[in-house]
């Protein structure tokens, strides 16, 4: 099996852009950020394991109608019916283009664009992301340049992308944020 | 909560690992019996290696299929790879028999979608950021940065160098080292300058020329706009509202500074597929103002209804306005 797969691309370029709104519907219908998150979890381990994943035509509103579907089931299991919570799941759209309240109330970014948060990376991080990813230069002809291992590059490559992906939904630390956000993280040059 | 909490831990190490892998594929230094052992060992693995990845292919980028390149030098990139650079958004304007990776003159574009705000870095290291629904093209020879706005809005950050045009509907303005706003209207173009010059110029004079000299009637300053059209060029000065509505964009945001509702609806609707349509004429007049999420109506349509009582209704994805 390749290392990337057909899911794994047609996850990230058609399902993760919307992560937030996943998020927003699936707030509506359940008591708390965590429980939103953890019902979004659950619904892309399910997308994940499905068969036919390639003939969904549209993957946005697929994701919506399946949050809906598991808060169903678990409100269903738990046998604690809340009907507000029931009624609430009942007028989720298909294609989420309503107001979002609990998305304002929340003062909710929505998807932070990646190209703004790689300019808030910490820089040496920031450096080989973007010597890499944007200007396609060679790992090696980097890690020469720069004087340092290929191993310590790419652990500040390794860093860059794990702070962009905490970032990128909003609402989690800030790519240059919390003080342990140093781009190498023992400290290593 | 302690189920809950467990969860967000084990989420973040498995969003750390997976960044640690992708770093591993692109060094080419990846053990894939191991990578494929670690991604079914647990569903979130796997769904947090795609989301790395996700974030990987939503940065600017360039084509997989490159070529490894050069590192970019001072003094420009090469022609392969700033065409390459916008791989798959079309190359414009003329191309010669003998190919486009040779042809020295050949022009690049980018292009934004409706909602959509794109960064990129122009042939000399000079940025440009594409607004909602734009298109830009570009062309940086050895004697000229020529830049052609075919549609919607662009901010340049210009690099001292050779001098660089802005070309659009036809008009021309000629613009120093600084920063920029770009905007195509109807018949015109307007250049918003924050900081260096923007001076209106043919097709064919030399651009240097009327920066360097005394200021004439026709050079804009920064906090000052130059608006070219049919008409002679003009100059106004911009006040610190409209300079704050000028780059709101770049934020996400739209500001509103006591304009007509019809005229904010025109400008909100460059953001958004699903459009906002004004039913009933009587409200085309209405003053509105405020800052707003660019994307995202709801807040601006909440306004209207809680401070105006103006009904939005959802409506085949956009929203029609109603007392």
């Amino acid at each position: 099996m390749p290392v990337i797969r057909p899911i794994d691309i047609w996850f990230a370029d058609e399902v993760f852009p919307h992560e937030d709104r996943f998020l927003a519907a699936a707030l509506r219908i359940s008591g708390s950020r965590e429980e939103a998150e953890d019902l979004v979890q659950e619904a892309f381990t399910r997308l994940f394991t499905l068969e036919g994943w390639a003939a969904i035509d549209n993957p946005r509103a697929y994701v919506v109608r399946m949050l809906r579907h598991i808060a169903i089931e678990r409100l269903r299991r738990q046998r604690i019916v809340d009907f507000r919570q029931l009624a609430d799941a009942d007028h989720l759209t298909l294609v989420d283009e309503t107001p979002d309240q609990h998305r304002i109330a929340a003062g909710r970014e929505g998807l932070r664009r990646v190209s703004d948060l790689i300019a808030s990376l910490p820089e040496r991080c920031r450096t080989v992301f973007v010597r890499r990813r944007i200007k396609g230069e060679s790992s090696k002809a980097i890690a020469q340049d720069l004087g340092i291992s290929l191993s310590t590059y790419e652990k500040r490559l390794a860093r860059a992308i794990e702070l962009l992906s905490r970032a990128h939904l909003g609402g989690e630390t800030e790519t240059a944020g919390d003080g342990a956000e140093t781009c190498d993280a023992q400290g290593r040059r | 909560m302690s189920i809950f909490n467990d969860q967000r831990h084990i989420r973040r190490k498995a969003t750390r690992e997976a960044a640690g892998w992708l770093a591993r594929h692109e060094t080419g230094t990846i053990d894939e019996a191991r990578f494929e052992a670690w991604r079914a060992a647990h569903p979130g693995n796997a769904i947090a290696f795609a989301r790395a990845l996700s974030v990987w292919r939503a940065a600017e980028t360039p084509s997989s299929s490159l070529p490894q390149a050069q590192p970019l030098a001072a003094a420009g990139l090469s022609r392969r790879r700033a065409l390459g650079a916008f791989g798959g958004m079309g190359l414009v304007g003329l191309l010669a028999a003998g190919g486009v990776a040779t042809r020295a003159y050949a022009w690049d574009s980018a292009r934004s979608g409706i909602g959509e705000c794109r960064r990129l870095i122009l042939p000399d290291g000079s940025r440009a950021m594409l607004n909602t629904d734009s298109l830009l093209q570009w062309r940086f020879s050895d004697t000229e940065r020529s830049l052609w706005i075919a549609r919607g809005e662009v901010a340049l950050e210009l690099l001292p160098g050779i001098p660089a045009r802005v070309h659009g509907q036809g008009l021309t303005a000629a613009l120093s080292t600084g920063r920029f706003n770009v905007r195509l209207q109807t018949g015109a173009m307007d250049v918003t300058v924050l900081t260096g010059r923007a001076a209106a110029s043919t097709s064919t004079s030399a651009p240097s020329s009327a920066i360097g000299s005394p200021r004439p009637a026709e050079v804009a300053a920064p906090n000052e706009g130059l608006l070219l059209s049919a008409a002679d060029p003009s100059v106004r000065p911009a006040s610190p509202q409209h300079m704050a509505a000028t780059v709101a964009w770049q934020q996400g945001e739209i500001v509103f500074d006591n304009e007509p509702l019809q005229t904010a609806v025109q400008e909100y609707n460059r953001y958004l597929p699903g459009k906002i349509v004004i039913a009933d004429p009587d409200l085309t007049g209405i003053p509105v103002g405020g800052r707003f999420t660019s994307t995202d109506p709801a807040a601006f349509l909440s306004a209207l209804e809680l401070g105006l009582d103006i009904r939005a209704t959802p409506h085949e994805g956009g929203f029609i306005l109603t007392r």
